[in-house]
């Protein structure tokens, strides 16, 4: 092996990392090298392995298996910590400041400049505007996080890796919510420190910043290591290519006849729609009954929000018509009278009552309707339930069960069940197979066929991009709050969104 | 000027409590004859809930609760009072009390950081023995403590009574070297977000386990003021403290939620909270009425600050 330091040497080696999470494999047995003096972009899709990598790297993760090296040492026992103090800097897709601490003791949080046992206020502040400087920020250290804009904040994140001249910067997707000249001013960064013999390793949604930064690339496919290649040696097409692989795709069931007696015409028109507090801006479309309209693009690019403005969650406003009624609703329980109902991105938090039993669940959203004086009517209370749990196949079957004992994929069952209840019109699904099994998953595509077919409307908001191309009838693709391309027929392909999706480079 | 400034714009809860702490304390000057002795004290029946209110506020401010401070101050109380009048030396038992105040903070501190186990049942637990041991030291109230001890609070250092120097020095002794070394950035980060002060390379474990033994260690100087004043033991004295020092800790606007606050502003809040009584004492206000305006009173001092909050973040663009 070369010597530490000696460029293409490398300063991180990871060997044969494993990491799951619950039932799902997020990182399988992959090997990783990050060479003196470069910039390694690493690329997949939604759910790749890309974050989990990157924190096992930066000791945020304990893999389950394999190696960590640093300098072509052995670390065990990593923390975030020795890790810093290895020179390892590492910047998380999710910010983690501290709203109510001033920038400069966030910056400095856990290596503040000392003076005997005293933080050394001036050191400190020196320190903090130096590492602004570099990042080209005008913020007032002095200022309280709280009080900064979303990219002002990101900036800061990107400043603290700066303290302590790391060897390695890792960045998890640092650019996503900067502007352009900040972005220019990053990658000119991230040159410098390549200059003086450090190296990089970040992740990016945009094709464009990988071929303007990087010296190679690492892509990873369901958390497999699929190729690391020079950034000279590949196009962008092929780097999409090597991103998705290739789908099976008997795991969807076919697309059923409408019934003759469904009902048909339009089940929801949005006209210049824009959801508050968001970029979600400009959203304009119309959705037929009978129909699944898809919504795809990277995690975080307005998906979620959309269905929220839709949903009554969050407050919006523009044009929105569901049948006879206007739109923008002011609350979930109007949403939910014109029949517009959403089946939560985050079932724990927001779908269920996890320590009630599923029965309660299930009828929570139509209890008024099934109380007669005061007084739930049990009788037909347990009618509806059992009827639910057997059209689901929801196991166990005993409705006394709490929710919390239930298997993911049940769980997630008894949160769709709860929402047929109270018989919508338009049905928003925001990531309903996340982290479920096949079988299960299954039988949701069957559900969502079945209410296309009885005349509803569907729109999916899914992570899994064969989930879109096969249910969907049409997909639209988000990027940054607005729709970019709307695909039909024979459009609607992995390659396509993938291909739309990364295309939308900030303009 | 800027440094205030940014200070009045950070922490809107402080200026409130001491603004309606100098509200009530004018009222009640306006109507109550006052001497030199008569205010020292006044002050010195204040000091040992403003004592315990500093550290119930740095435990709220790690996310925690404690609800053993008044436990703890009763226990350090009765050791005092029942050691000295057995075997005398006041000074011996000061030092007995604050070790047993430490080893309460600890077991406190490792339940909740270690064993992760919740703090309102771990304190509320640890309140349960303190005062089953203060009950065994001191079955009834009794128990002697030095003179020296019993006439400290009026002792004038040049023109001040000591126990006003107490109210100052203690804060700015203990706290502002904390709040200046490392452990104050850890404390209100590890409120804030337990997983990304870990991320940060902070040692959370560590600093909750501080967060505890500081409480108790304040808790203990409490105890030790309150022998002062009372010059006995009682082994029910500590009891209604608690819930008085989280009320403190709230009005000077310390986040339940962890993560945020002061500690001028738990002093201001400690003393609002006692200063109302005196007041409607003084006003010749029933005893009843007393209960039920303290409660509205608590209700608009928090209130103030929350909806100068309310009103600043709904200018923010954000």
């Amino acid at each position: 092996m070369d010597q530490v330091g000696t460029p293409g040497s490398p300063l991180i080696e990871l060997r044969g990392v494993q990491k799951h999470f619950g039932g799902v494999q997020a990182v399988r047995n992959v090997d990783f090298m990050v060479p003196a003096g470069t910039i390694t972009g690493l690329a997949g899709e939604n759910g790749a392995g890309k974050s989990t990598l990157l924190k096992i790297l930066a000791g945020l993760h304990q893999p389950d298996a394999g190696e960590v090296w640093y300098y072509g040492e052995l670390q065990s026992g990593l923390t975030p910590a020795s890790a810093k103090k290895a020179g390892i800097a590492y910047v998380a897709q999710e910010l983690s400041l501290f709203e109510d601490l001033p920038v400069s003791e966030n910056i400095l949080i856990g290596q503040e400049p000392m003076r005997g046992p005293f933080v050394d206020r001036r050191r400190l502040l020196a320190e903090a505007q130096r590492v602004l400087d570099l990042v080209g920020s005008e913020i007032d250290p002095d200022m309280m996080v709280r009080d900064l804009a979303f990219a002002d904040r990101q900036l800061v994140e990107i400043a603290k890796a700066m303290v302590g001249s790391p060897r390695v910067l890792v960045l998890d997707e640092p650019t996503s919510g900067l502007r352009q000249a900040e972005v220019a001013r990053l990658i000119g960064l991230m040159k410098d420190l390549r200059q003086t013999g450090c190296s990089v390793v970040f992740i990016t949604h945009r094709m464009g910043e990988f071929f303007e930064a990087c010296d190679r690339m690492t892509i990873l496919r369901d958390g497999t290591h699929i190729a690391t290649v020079g950034i000279d040696e590949v196009t962008p097409g092929e780097v999409v290519d090597l991103m998705i692989g290739r789908q099976l795709t008997d795991a969807f069931p076919p697309p059923l006849q409408m019934e003759p007696d469904a009902p048909t015409g339009d089940a929801l028109v949005l006209h210049d729609f824009s959801v508050h507090g968001t970029d979600v801006a400009s959203v304009t479309v119309s959705l037929q009954r009978g129909e699944v309209l898809g919504i795809a693009g990277l995690a975080g690019n307005g998906q979620t929000e959309l269905l929220e403005g839709l949903a009554g969650v969050r407050k919006a406003g523009g044009g929105y018509q569901v049948g006879s009624v206007a739109g923008p609703f002011r609350s979930v329980r109007a949403a939910l009278k014109a029949g517009v109902a959403l089946v939560p991105e985050d079932r724990k938090r927001h779908g269920l009552v996890l320590a009630m039993e599923v029965y309660r669940n299930l009828t929570l959203p139509v209890l008024r309707t099934l109380t007669r004086w005061g007084l739930v009517d049990r009788t037909r209370e347990g009618g509806l339930v059992d009827d639910m749990i057997r059209t689901l196949q929801i196991t166990p079957s005993d409705p006394r069960v709490a929710a919390e004992s239930m298997s993911g994929g049940n769980q997630q069952k008894v949160v769709i069940g709860k929402t047929l209840l109270t018989e919508p019109d338009v049905y928003l699904l925001s990531d309903p197979t996340r982290g479920i099994d096949v079988k299960t998953k299954f039988e949701i595509y069957s559900l969502i066929r079945r209410l296309a077919a009885s005349g509803k409307a569907v729109v999916l908001v899914s992570t899994d991009l064969a989930e879109i191309t096969s249910l969907c009838s049409r997909v639209l693709v988000m990027a940054s709050g607005r729709v970019v391309a709307e695909l039909s027929g024979e459009q609607i392909t992995e390659r396509e969104i993938t291909r739309a999706s990364f295309a939308a480079v900030a303009a | 000027m800027r440094p205030v400034r940014t200070y009045l714009r950070r922490e809107p809860s402080v200026p409130a409590a001491w603004a309606v702490l100098l509200v009530i304390v004018l009222i009640w000057l306006a109507g109550s004859s006052v001497s030199v002795l008569s205010v020292t004290i006044m002050i010195g029946q204040k000091v040992p809930l403003v004592l315990a209110s500093i550290g119930a506020a740095i435990v709220i401010m790690s996310r925690g609760i404690d609800l053993s401070v008044g436990a703890v101050l009763t226990v350090v109380n009765t050791i005092i009072a029942a050691g000295t009048a057995a075997f005398g030396n006041s000074l011996a038992w000061i030092g007995v009390g604050l070790a047993v105040a430490l080893v309460a903070g600890l077991v406190n501190g490792l339940c909740v950081a270690w064993l992760r186990l919740p703090p309102l049942i771990v304190t509320l637990a640890v309140q349960s023995i303190l005062l089953g041991v203060a009950l065994y030291v001191l079955p009834t109230p009794g128990g002697a403590v030095d003179a020296w001890l019993k006439d400290l609070p009026l002792v004038l250092v040049g023109p001040f009574p000591l126990m006003l120097l107490i109210v100052v020095a203690a804060p700015l002794l203990i706290w502002y070297p904390l709040r200046r070394s490392r452990f104050g950035t850890a404390l209100l980060s590890s409120g804030a977000d337990e997983s990304a002060a870990y991320a940060s390379g902070i040692n959370v474990r560590r600093t909750v386990v501080s967060s505890y033994v500081l409480s108790a260690l304040f808790a203990g100087l409490a105890g030790i003021v309150m022998s002062m004043n009372t010059g006995s033991g009682d082994p029910t004295i500590g009891v209604p403290f608690t819930m008085n020092t989280i009320a403190a800790a709230v009005v000077g606007g310390v986040s339940l939620a962890g993560g945020r606050g002061t500690i001028a502003g738990p002093i201001a809040g400690a003393l609002v909270v006692s200063f109302i009584g005196n007041l409607l004492f003084s006003m010749g206000v029933n005893s009843y009425w007393q209960y039920v305006v303290t409660g509205a009173v608590l209700i608009v001092a928090i209130a103030i600050p929350a909806g100068l909050r309310a009103i600043r973040a709904g200018r923010q663009p954000s």
